[in-house]
C-alpha cells in the first residue's frame, strides 16, 4: 500500500470515529514526489503496472480537467465555454483524423508529451516539477504510451 | 545559472547549498530547463530580452522550511518571490516581478488541515488549489460548496491574496472577504498568527476574523510583505437548490433601470448572486456601421444603437440571476425579481433551470456553467484557444447603467482607434457593489503584437483612471502603472506601502516590485 492510500485512510478512519459535527482534518493524499492529490481517484483494476497505474493517476489530477471526455449533448452556458479546452482545441485541430482524447491516442512519441508537459504549447501553459515530477512525468508518459506496446 | 543582480555567484550558490540542506537537494531547481517551467506562460514580454525570469527556485514542504529558506535569503539578501500553485496567469503566473529572483515555490506545502462542515470553513495551506478542496469535501460528503475562481487549479490562499473572486453568492465568491484568519512568515523568519490565532488557544481562528487591536490581514493582500502560509475561509452550506432567471432587454437605456433595480435588490440581500451583464451589440463583431458609431465623440446615441441593434435582431442587454437556498425561498426571490424588473418595458424574463443538489456524477458532467455551482473547471481557457495566452485590464466600474454605457463606448472606442480586436468587453460583478468590465488582450508568439498588447494595455490603464475607473489587479509587468495611478496626495498611499516595507522587510528580499513595493534600495530606479 503506498503513502498516499495510508494517508487517505487514516483520514477516511479519523473521519468516520468521529463524535458529533462533521469535521475532517487531512494531510490530504500526497504523491510521494509531488503535489497531486489522490482524493477522487479510484483504483482502476485492469492495470497492473505500478509505473501505468501512477501515470494514470498523474493524468487524472493534472490533466483531465482540460483533457477529458465531455457529453457532447451538454446544454450551452451563457459563455458557451467548452467544458473541456484540452480536447476541444485537439478535436479542431485533427478533426477526427486522430482522437481529440490523448488517452485514446497511440501516436503520441513520449518525448513530445514531455516536451509539452515542461514548455506547455499554444495557451496551455508549462507544469513545474512541483506540479509534475521528473518520475511523474516519466509514469504519465509509460501511462499515455502503453497503447503502443501491446 | 545566473545570479540575482547584485549577488556574487560564490555568494549565490552558498545560498543556494545552504536552501538545499533544508528542502533536499532535489527541490532546489537550479537547471535550465528546470527554471525555465516558472517562466510566465502569458508574458507579454514572452522571449525578449525584458521577459520576468527567475534565476532558481526552492521548494519547501513545511512552515519550518519556509522560515529557514527566508532567514537564509535574508542572510545572504537574496530576493525570493513566491508563489502558491503559480496559476494566476494573465496575472503574471509562476514568474518573479523582478528578474533574478529565486522563486519561492509552496506548491508542496499542500495540506488540507481542518474542514468543518458544522462551522463551513476550512484551513488550508498555499499549495491547495480549488479542485483539492472541491475533491475533499466531495469525497467526504460534506453537505458543503467552496466558491472557485474561473480557473480551479489555482491556489484559495494565491486567489484570495490577489483578491480575486468567483461565481456564487456572496460573502463566498469574494475570496478576501471569505477569509478568516492567517498565518504569516516575516521576513526574517519570525511566524505569526492574525486575528484569533493569536490567541494561542484559540477556539475560533476560523470564525471571528478581527482577534483585538488592528487587523492587518490586508497588508498581506496584493503585497510583499510576508508569507502567508496558512488561511482560513469560510465555506458555503450546500443549497437544497439552485434557480436561474434570466433577463433580456431590448433598449439601449435598459441598462440605466436594469442594473439601479439590480443594484438595489443586490443591497437589500435579495439578489446575491454574482451578476453578469452582456451587451450582444457592444460584444458582436466589428462591422461597418458600428464602425461609424464609435467614430462619433459621443460613441453613438441611444436611439441610433438601438436601431443597429435592431437591424440586426438584438437584443441589447442580458443578464441571468441565480438564486441559492431552499426551493421556496428562492421562488419567493425570483417572483419578486421579476416584480421589480416589470416596470423596463418589454422586459423579457424567462424562468430557467432548477437544480436541486447533491449532484450525481453524471449531472456534475452535464453542468453548463460549473463555477457558479462551486464546481471547480478550466473551461474558460476555452476563450484564449488559437493565442498564446492574454491579458485582463479589470477596471472597476460603479454599479450603475450610466457608468456601464459609458465605459462600454469609451473602451470600443479605444480599441477601434487602436485597430484592435476587443475582447471579452462584459461586466461581471464578482465583488460587491461594482462591476469589472473586462478588456481582454490576445497574446501571441510574435514581439511585435505583443509590444502593441503592452501599450494597449497602458492605454486602457490610463484611460480608465482619467474617469475614476481604477484596476483591481495588475499583471506583473504592470504592476508600477497600476499603482502609479492610486496617486491622491502624491502617492501617499504607495509611501505607506513603502514605510511598511522598510519596516518588516528592511533589506527587501521578499517579492520585489510586488504591486509597486519596491525594497528602498531599488526604489530610484523603479520611481
Amino acid at each position: 500500500m503506498s503513502t498516499g492510500r495510508v494517508l487517505v485512510l487514516i483520514t477516511i478512519i479519523a473521519v468516520a470515529g468521529a463524535t458529533g459535527a462533521p469535521r475532517a482534518s487531512a494531510d490530504s493524499a500526497i504523491s510521494p514526489d509531488s503535489s497531486w492529490s489522490r482524493l477522487g481517484i479510484t483504483a482502476d483494476t485492469t492495470i497492473q503496472d505500478a509505473t501505468i497505474a501512477r501515470g494514470r493517476e498523474v493524468f487524472i489530477s493534472r490533466c483531465q480537467a482540460c483533457h477529458g471526455d465531455y457529453p457532447k449533448d451538454r446544454k450551452p452556458g451563457l459563455f458557451r465555454l467548452d467544458p473541456m479546452p484540452g480536447t476541444r482545441a485537439l478535436e479542431l485541430r485533427y478533426k477526427g483524423t486522430v482522437p481529440a482524447l490523448l488517452e485514446q491516442r497511440t501516436d503520441l512519441p513520449p518525448e513530445l508529451i514531455t516536451h509539452v508537459v515542461r514548455h506547455g504549447i499554444g495557451s496551455m501553459p508549462m507544469f513545474r516539477p512541483t506540479e509534475v515530477s521528473d518520475e511523474d512525468l516519466k509514469a504519465l508518459v509509460q501511462y499515455l504510451t502503453r497503447k503502443q506496446r501491446r | 545559472m545566473k545570479a540575482p543582480p547584485g549577488i556574487s555567484e560564490a555568494m549565490f550558490s552558498e545560498a543556494l547549498r545552504r536552501f538545499a540542506a533544508v528542502v533536499g537537494k532535489q527541490w532546489v531547481f537550479t537547471r535550465a530547463e528546470d527554471v525555465a517551467t516558472y517562466r510566465d506562460a502569458y508574458s507579454p514580454l514572452k522571449n525578449e530580452p525584458d521577459e520576468k525570469v527567475a534565476s532558481a527556485a526552492v521548494a519547501p514542504s513545511s512552515v519550518e522550511e519556509v522560515q529557514q529558506v527566508v532567514r537564509i535569503a535574508n542572510h545572504y539578501s537574496i530576493p525570493l518571490y513566491t508563489i502558491s500553485c503559480g496559476r494566476n496567469l494573465a496575472y503574471g503566473g509562476s514568474a518573479p516581478v523582478y528578474s533574478g529572483s529565486v522563486v519561492l515555490d509552496l506548491k508542496r506545502l499542500n495540506r488540507i488541515i481542518e474542514v468543518s462542515e458544522e462551522n463551513a470553513y476550512a484551513l488550508v495551506e498555499p499549495g491547495v488549489s480549488y479542485f483539492d478542496v472541491y475533491r475533499f469535501i466531495r469525497e467526504h460528503g460534506m453537505k458543503l460548496w467552496v466558491d472557485v475562481p474561473d480557473p480551479g487549479w489555482g491556489s484559495l490562499i494565491g486567489n484570495a491574496l490577489d483578491h480575486g473572486a468567483g461565481r456564487t453568492q456572496l460573502p463566498y465568491r469574494d475570496h478576501f472577504d471569505a477569509h478568516c484568519g492567517m498565518e504569516v512568515v516575516l521576513a526574517n523568519g519570525e511566524i505569526f498568527r492574525t486575528g484569533m490565532g493569536a490567541l494561542p488557544t484559540a477556539k475560533t481562528w476560523q470564525q471571528f476574523r478581527y482577534g483585538a487591536g488592528p487587523f492587518i490581514d490586508g497588508i498581506f493582500s496584493q503585497s510583499n510583505l510576508g508569507i502567508v502560509t496558512k488561511m482560513g475561509f469560510w465555506l458555503m452550506p450546500e443549497p437544497e437548490a439552485c434557480l436561474v432567471g434570466s433577463i433580456r432587454c431590448r433598449r439601449h437605456d435598459d441598462v440605466k433601470p436594469l442594473v439601479r433595480i439590480l443594484a438595489n435588490l443586490t443591497y437589500s440581500g435579495i439578489v446575491n448572486c454574482q451578476i453578469p451583464i452582456l451587451s450582444p451589440p457592444f460584444l458582436s463583431p466589428l462591422d461597418d456601421a458600428k464602425a461609424a458609431l464609435l467614430d462619433k465623440p459621443d460613441g453613438g446615441s441611444a436611439e441610433q444603437w438601438d436601431s443597429y441593434a435592431a437591424s440586426r435582431h438584438m437584443h441589447f442587454w442580458q443578464t441571468e440571476l441565480r438564486f441559492y437556498g431552499p426551493v421556496s425561498v428562492i421562488e419567493a426571490q425570483w417572483n419578486h425579481v421579476k416584480g421589480r424588473l416589470a416596470e423596463i418595458r418589454d422586459v423579457q424574463l424567462e424562468d430557467g433551470d432548477l437544480m436541486r443538489f447533491p449532484l450525481t456524477d453524471e449531472q456534475v458532467d452535464a453542468v453548463a456553467e460549473p463555477v457558479v455551482l462551486g464546481i471547480p473547471s478550466l473551461a474558460v481557457f476555452s476563450s484564449v484557444r488559437g493565442n498564446s495566452g492574454h491579458l485582463d485590464a479589470s477596471p472597476i466600474i460603479p454599479f450603475s447603467g450610466e457608468a456601464l454605457l459609458e465605459a462600454q463606448k469609451v473602451f470600443a472606442q479605444a480599441f477601434r482607434r487602436a485597430g484592435l480586436p476587443q475582447k471579452l468587453g462584459f461586466a461581471m460583478s464578482y465583488h460587491w457593489r461594482s462591476f469589472i468590465l473586462f478588456q481582454g488582450l490576445w497574446l501571441t508568439e510574435d514581439a511585435q503584437e505583443n509590444a502593441l498588447m503592452r501599450g494597449m494595455y497602458r492605454q486602457l490603464i490610463k484611460l480608465a483612471a482619467e474617469r475614476g475607473w481604477g484596476i483591481y489587479r495588475a499583471h506583473a509587468a504592470f504592476m508600477d502603472d497600476v499603482m502609479s495611478t492610486y496617486s491622491f496626495n502624491d502617492n501617499a498611499l504607495l509611501r505607506v506601502h513603502e514605510a511598511l516595507k522598510d519596516a518588516l522587510d528592511p533589506k527587501g528580499i521578499l517579492s520585489p516590485g510586488r504591486y509597486g513595493i519596491w525594497p528602498r534600495k531599488m526604489r530610484r530606479a523603479h520611481s
